[in-house]
């Protein structure tokens, strides 16, 4: 047994703490979020710059392969530094589906651009507003000839607008499988309504009326994607439990450096007991949520069925975000829940981590059914 | 033993609905619901109402122009209100007027109540400074005395409403010589006193609350309540008032059926999210909360209507109202899926956005009005009698 990193993954991660710290400072989560710029271009170059965009990719088409604990390293700074880039939606999700679910040419095509940050593609899974489920898919891709035409509605798609492509998942009319297929979110046909999310800043419904769609534009050899689907949302579903640990850690951080900055009564907060075990448990939730995600990482590093750990790490990192901003508002008290103040960065953040890509509910599910 | 009301009590429900639904307009309710907690014209209009119809005064002892209601009655009032999300000066007739009769001289009596029994007074609060919050005793916000005025000079910080209200109520130091808690006093003066300056501050819950800045504001000595350095008594009796009408059900009531309702109506995977039966749970859960909150909240009512003062209940209504506020927000739009995340105005968006605001207004419940720890140090010391850290 090893719970820490080795010297490489520990050098990623610091490399990366050093490079948020300077270049995505709490100004710039903030700004994103209220839309000024939606997309953080510098950052996202930078990022391009450094590698990351292109970590899972195979070196043939320009990625670094890197090992799965790495990418969890990298994505728990992210995480920390409450980043306002769809890394996790676009590198990880789509750029994992390309990889896993593309034909060679795709990927030749795609994730090299993908890799060096020229593309931003984003998932349209979601069509119900009451279930996360990703099955439940009305999207219709009817043969038309030698192309296709798509057509449905998709929800809680992330930076939409800020696109390039739309990476859909749709029903083949014929034979009913799932199908992905890649759609340039300018089409004609494709129309884009701002959805207000307190959690997510940037979400959109995509209506598909009509689209067309050539057979290069679905991803794989026509068979059913739906085993490429599952398998790209348990790696999402990984590192989005990284995620929710590097933002639960820091919130812990600001959390104790404030119990031990203010006074009341004569002396720091910190020393009260109820602020004490109040943070006691933050940081036992907070513990046992970071080994969680990353066993369920190193599950998936080791290529084994990583179903139970993945879904036990994602509901309890996620759950220890949201609790632990909840409890670090309780200790800011005032101050933290001002606009100005950095705090509900997180927590939203917490919230959007939450319920990213079908969310925990899901993962839920999916425990009972491993019972 | 009988836990339902009387048929008096049930009539007044009915005379007040019946009132409230002829006056409370869709207009006047979707201004409040964009207003930020800033009272615009048409509810400044009601709150005028109110006042005409003596409803301002319904607990209020007649010999001050009240009702002289029971605390039931008036909870029945407050209730009804809430409902209709109305909660404009509310602290103003509940908590301040009740102070005043109980420590204010005659004059200032003849000043004040009359006009906020119209609802033409609205009183902000003045504790808060940047630091002193739970320890309010540390302020150093300073009142000095010259001739027959008093000089104020300081800071207080979240003061909510004192970019609308007509008056604030202010706790200052008078006597630094004194002990902490001995050196204070409480001062009523209007806003527009020159030297007064009041800035925005901005909440991630939509409420909006300031900073006020007071930089030698001249009050006359007549603007002290009760005695000079008897301060902290005076802001703990007001306290004691504000705390019965702190953690509220009937809101909590309300947004819990109207989640039920949404989840009679809403569906997934053919059939409604009330018939899942991870969804029923969790709303069982929530009812069986809710209910443990109203029944606390009958039995400190029920209380101060036989002279009983609940101190430990009222602090864990305050407790129990504000978690459970998180957590029927919380909980409420996990069982609503990911649409239960979208605001107000947003396609899609379940039961107007309602869960979302409680969300983000949720955390300030847990720590205003004095925080949670502070409220079961109450329970724990002066409800169970144990000894203090
Ligand atoms: C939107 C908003 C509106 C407000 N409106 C008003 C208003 O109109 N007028 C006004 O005067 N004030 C107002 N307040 C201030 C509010 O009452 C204070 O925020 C509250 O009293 C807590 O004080 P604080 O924020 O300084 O937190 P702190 O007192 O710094 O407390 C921070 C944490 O330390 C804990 N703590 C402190 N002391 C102890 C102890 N002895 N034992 C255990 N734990 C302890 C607290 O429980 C809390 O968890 C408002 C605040 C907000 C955010």
């Amino acid at each position: 047994m090893d719970l820490e990193f080795n010297e490489e993954q520990a050098q990623a991660a610091e490399a990366a703490r050093r490079f948020l710290a300077r270049e995505c400072p709490a100004t710039l989560v903030r700004r994103v979020r209220e839309g000024r710029p939606a997309h953080p271009d510098a950052l996202w170059a930078g990022m391009g710059a450094q590698g990351w965009l292109a970590l899972p990719f195979a070196e043939k088409y320009g990625g670094f392969d890197a090992d799965w604990v790495t990418l969890g390293a990298v994505i728990e700074e992210l995480g920390r530094a409450c980043d306002p880039t769809p890394f996790i939606d676009c590198v990880v999700s789509c750029g994992g589906l390309i990889q896993d679910a593309g034909s060679e040419a795709q990927k030749q095509r795609w994730l090299p651009a993908l890799g060096r940050g020229e593309l931003l593609v984003s998932l349209a899974m979601l069509e119900v507003a009451t279930d996360p489920d990703p099955e439940q898919v009305a999207t219709r891709l009817e043969a038309a000839g030698s192309s296709y035409r798509l057509s449905g509605r998709k929800l809680f798609v992330e930076r939409a607008a800020g696109a390039h492509l739309l990476l859909v998942t749709a029903r083949e009319a014929a034979s009913g499988e799932l199908r992905l297929v890649l759609v340039p979110a300018q089409e004609p046909g494709v129309e884009l309504v701002r959805l207000q999310s307190f959690a997510h800043p940037h979400l959109f419904e995509v209506r598909l009326d009509d689209v067309a769609i050539d057979a290069g534009q679905i991803l794989g050899e026509g068979a059913d994607a739906m085993p490429h689907l599952r398998r790209a949302l348990q790696c999402t579903a990984a590192l989005l439990a990284a995620a929710a640990a590097g933002g639960s850690q820091r919130v812990l951080e600001m959390t104790l450096a404030h119990a031990r900055e203010r006074q009341q009564f004569g002396r720091p907060i910190g020393s009260f007991q109820a602020v004490q075990h109040m943070l006691a448990d933050v940081w036992t939730d907070v513990e046992t949520a970071r080994l969680a995600a990353y066993e369920a990482i190193t599950e998936l590093h080791l290529g084994r069925a990583a179903d139970e750990k993945v879904a036990i790490a994602r509901c309890a990192s996620s759950e220890t975000f949201v609790r632990s901003c909840f409890t670090a508002h309780q200790i800011f008290g005032g101050v933290g829940f001002m606009w100005e103040a950095d705090l509900h960065l997180w927590t939203r953040k917490a919230k959007e981590i939450e319920l990213a890509c079908g969310g925990t509910v899901l993962w839920r599910r999916q425990l009972a059914t491993l019972l | 033993m009988d836990f339902r009301f009387t048929p008096e009590q049930e009539q007044l429900r009915q005379d007040i609905r019946r009132f409230l639904d002829e006056h409370v307009s869709a207009e006047l309710r979707a201004e409040i619901a964009t207003s930020a907690h800033t009272p615009g014209p048409l509810a400044r209009c009601f709150l005028r109402l109110l006042g005409e119809r003596g409803w301002l005064g319904i607990g209020w002892p007649t010999e001050y122009g009240g009702q002289g209601r029971t605390m039931l009655e008036q909870m029945i009032f407050y209730d009804e209100l809430d409902l209709r999300d109305i909660h404009y000066g509310g602290l103003t007739i509940t908590s301040l007027a009740m102070t005043l009769m109980k420590l204010a001289s005659e004059e200032q009596k003849r000043t004040y109540l009359p006009r906020i029994l119209r609802g033409e007074l609205e009183i902000c609060l003045g504790y808060t400074e940047p630091g002193a919050g739970s320890d309010l005793a540390s302020l150093i916000t300073r009142a000095e005395r010259d001739r027959d005025d008093y000089v104020i000079t300081g800071q207080k910080v979240f003061t909510t409403g004192a970019h609308y209200s007509s008056h604030i109520w202010l706790l200052a130091r008078t006597d630094p010589g004194l002990p902490r808690h001995k050196g204070l006093s409480v001062f009523i003066f209007p806003l527009d006193s020159p030297g007064i300056t009041v800035r925005p501050l901005y909440t991630m819950g939509r409420i909006r609350t300031n900073e006020v800045f007071l930089d030698h504001v001249r009050v006359p000595a007549s603007a002290m309540i009760g005695a000079p350095n008897s301060g902290f008594h005076t802001v703990a009796v007001a306290l004691d008032f504000e705390r019965i009408f702190m953690g509220k059900y009937a809101r909590l009531r309300r947004n819990f059926s109207d989640l039920v309702a949404c989840c009679r109506k809403l569906s997934r995977n053919g059939r409604t999210l009330l018939e899942d039966p991870v969804v029923q749970d969790r709303l069982v859960g929530l009812h069986i909360a809710i209910e443990r909150l109203r029944l606390l909240c009958f039995k400190s009512a029920w209380k101060v209507d036989r002279g009983q003062v609940p101190t430990a209940e009222a602090s864990a209504q305050k407790v129990l109202a504000s978690e459970l506020e998180q957590r029927l927000a919380d909980e409420g739009m996990k069982i609503l899926g990911p649409c239960g995340q979208l605001e107000s105005g947003s396609p899609h968006a379940p039961m107007e956005g309602r869960l979302v605001d409680a969300w983000l207004l949720a955390p300030m419940m847990r720590f205003g009005g004095g925080t949670n720890e502070i409220q079961r140090d109450i329970i724990a010391q002066r409800g169970l009698g144990l000894p203090r850290a």
